[in-house]
């Protein structure tokens, strides 16, 4: 082990243990470590801003390829700051609007790209398969206009379903319905009927809310036993990017 | 504190009750195995299912914060398109993220003997995620320029023939936060590509939605998913680290259980000889 591996070792060790002590009690070690695993994340985050993007697509072109343009990016973010002088203030909401324009273009395009799928998927076979709910009406209209019914309304609704799939959906549609219900504020619940659906909707809510909950147990648990690995078994591999 | 239930030595015995039971399974010479779910297995087959002259893109968007979670689920799907002569290619729009999994890639390319630009390259840390992956729908390398050494991409050969969206057969997002939405709105939906998500444990609920409307083929739900994808891999009982972290969180579930059990019992007898006096 090289000495600046053995060193991040330690320091990631000395760190760990530095946190774990707030399970023993509330204490001015835990403090320092948890601000300085802080500021370290903020820098470094700063820095790789800097060493990954600026410096290599946007200072080099500038200064070292006689890219002089892209010195305007430059001057137009800086008009942000425009915002703590007063007289000047208006020219930060020159950036600040177009940015929320680009941000509300986008947003728009994920609608499209993101939510609209989920509707359309949320329009699901109710029926069993080969189930014509209309069969008798269908007969009736027929016998006046067969040729009609031959060619616009079709004998029966063919689907794949399995037994499994169609109580499937149905539960889908049953949660989907009462949760909207229960979000709905356009009007009082005092039908019994919508009252009804809200409060089940509210239930399944409170369900979902708790497996999130067990979920989150097991999550906290991975993130112990992450620490523990690298202070018992492998502290080198889970030392950091080195 | 007075000792009792909410005592503070109770409360630091389990502490350490805790730790013993996430450290015995680091010694044990044997795992439980995983039971693979649904949607594990749809991840895996849409990795097995990627042809020769498409790439896989790993965004990897985790900080040190969650690699209890995010980087077995990296290390699974590293060492699974490792084993099969996948070409990928790292990415991130978090710092360290990239940084972790370079670290990791670098380890199982000795495994695997899968060298760095042939088979696999690091695109690095990104900023500005919806300019990147509308510019990344039409022009790639373009886009990206260099890997993360500043080598131009145009000199590796993991990149031949990869140009636009079209030549991308799956994105995986390894994540702690939302930003597979992004992914999805701006790369994958536009782009028409398949698209994968490892989260975090806690994101899992919010993601079946998506699972369901097939804009996503497949997830691996946190720590449990990586052991899933480890066992697809290797076997369900291959000591990998993401089925030996496992069976330390199964330890942890057992003791809360029977701690949750045994508290419920202590209360009531407490609860009865408080009646009886």
């Amino acid at each position: 082990m090289s000495g600046w591996t053995l060193a991040t070792v330690v320091a990631g060790a000395v760190s760990t243990l530095a946190i774990f002590s707030l399970l023993y009690k509330e204490n001015p070690v835990y403090r320092f470590f948890e601000y300085l695993f802080i500021g370290l994340a903020t820098g470094y985050g700063l820095f790789r801003a800097w060493s990954d993007v600026l410096y290599p697509r946007w200072w080099i072109p500038m200064y070292q390829q006689g890219q002089w343009w892209w010195m305007f990016p430059f001057l137009i973010g800086l008009l942000y700051y425009t915002i703590y002088i007063r007289k000047l203030a208006w020219m930060s909401r020159l950036v600040i609007g177009t940015l929320m324009g680009l941000g509300a273009g986008a947003s728009f395009q994920a609608i499209a790209t993101q939510y609209a799928p989920q509707i359309a998927a949320s329009f699901r076979p109710l029926l069993p398969p080969n189930w014509s709910p209309l069969s008798a009406v269908r007969g009736l209209i027929r016998a006046a206009a067969p040729e009609f019914v031959d060619r616009y309304v079709p004998a029966s609704v063919p689907n794949n379903l399995t037994a499994a799939e169609l109580v499937n959906n149905w539960i889908v549609i049953i949660i989907l319905l009462s949760v909207m219900t229960y979000f709905f504020f356009s009007f009082e619940h005092r039908s019994p009927v919508v009252r009804g659906a809200a409060k089940f909707g509210r239930w399944m809510l409170m369900i979902s809310f708790g497996a999130v909950f067990g979920q989150t147990i097991m999550a906290r648990m991975a993130l112990a036993v992450s620490r523990l690995w690298f202070l018992l078994v492998d502290p080198r591999g889970l030392a950091g990017p080195g | 504190m007075e000792a009792g239930l909410g005592s503070d030595r109770t409360r630091r015995t389990l502490y350490l009750l805790l730790a013993a039971a996430i450290a015995l399974p680091f010694f044990a010479k044997t795992v439980i195995p995983p039971v693979v779910g649904r949607e594990a297995r749809a991840l895996y087959e849409a990795v097995e299912s990627v042809p020769p002259n498409k790439i896989i893109v790993l965004s990897l968007e985790f900080e040190a914060g969650t690699i209890g979670e995010n980087l077995p689920q990296t290390r699974a799907l590293m060492n699974h398109m490792m084993k099969s002569g996948k070409r990928f290619a790292i990415m991130g729009f978090d710092p360290m993220g990239p940084v972790f999994g370079q670290r990791e890639a670098e380890d199982l390319a000795k495994r695997w003997n899968r060298p760095y630009g042939k088979y696999w390259v690091n695109w690095g840390y990104k900023t500005a995620v919806v300019q990147t992956l509308k510019a990344m729908i039409r022009d790639i390398p373009g886009t990206m320029v260099t890997d993360h050494r500043g080598t131009p991409l145009s000199k590796l050969p993991v990149m031949d023939g990869i140009k636009d969206a079209k030549d991308v057969g799956l994105i995986i997002d390894v994540t702690p936060s939302a930003l597979y939405e992004a992914w999805m709105a701006y790369f994958a939906g536009p782009g028409g590509v398949k698209m994968g998500v490892a989260p975090t444990a806690v994101m899992v609920s919010d993601i079946f939605p998506y699972l369901d409307s097939g804009q996503i083929v497949g997830m691996l739900k946190g720590l449990a998913g990586a052991a899933q994808y480890e066992s697809l891999v290797f076997g369900r009982d291959a000591r990998e680290r993401g089925i030996t972290w496992m069976t330390s969180v199964s330890m942890t579930h057992i003791l809360i259980i029977a701690l949750i059990i045994l508290g419920n019992i202590l209360e009531i007898a407490a609860r009865r000889r408080r009646t009886a006096t």
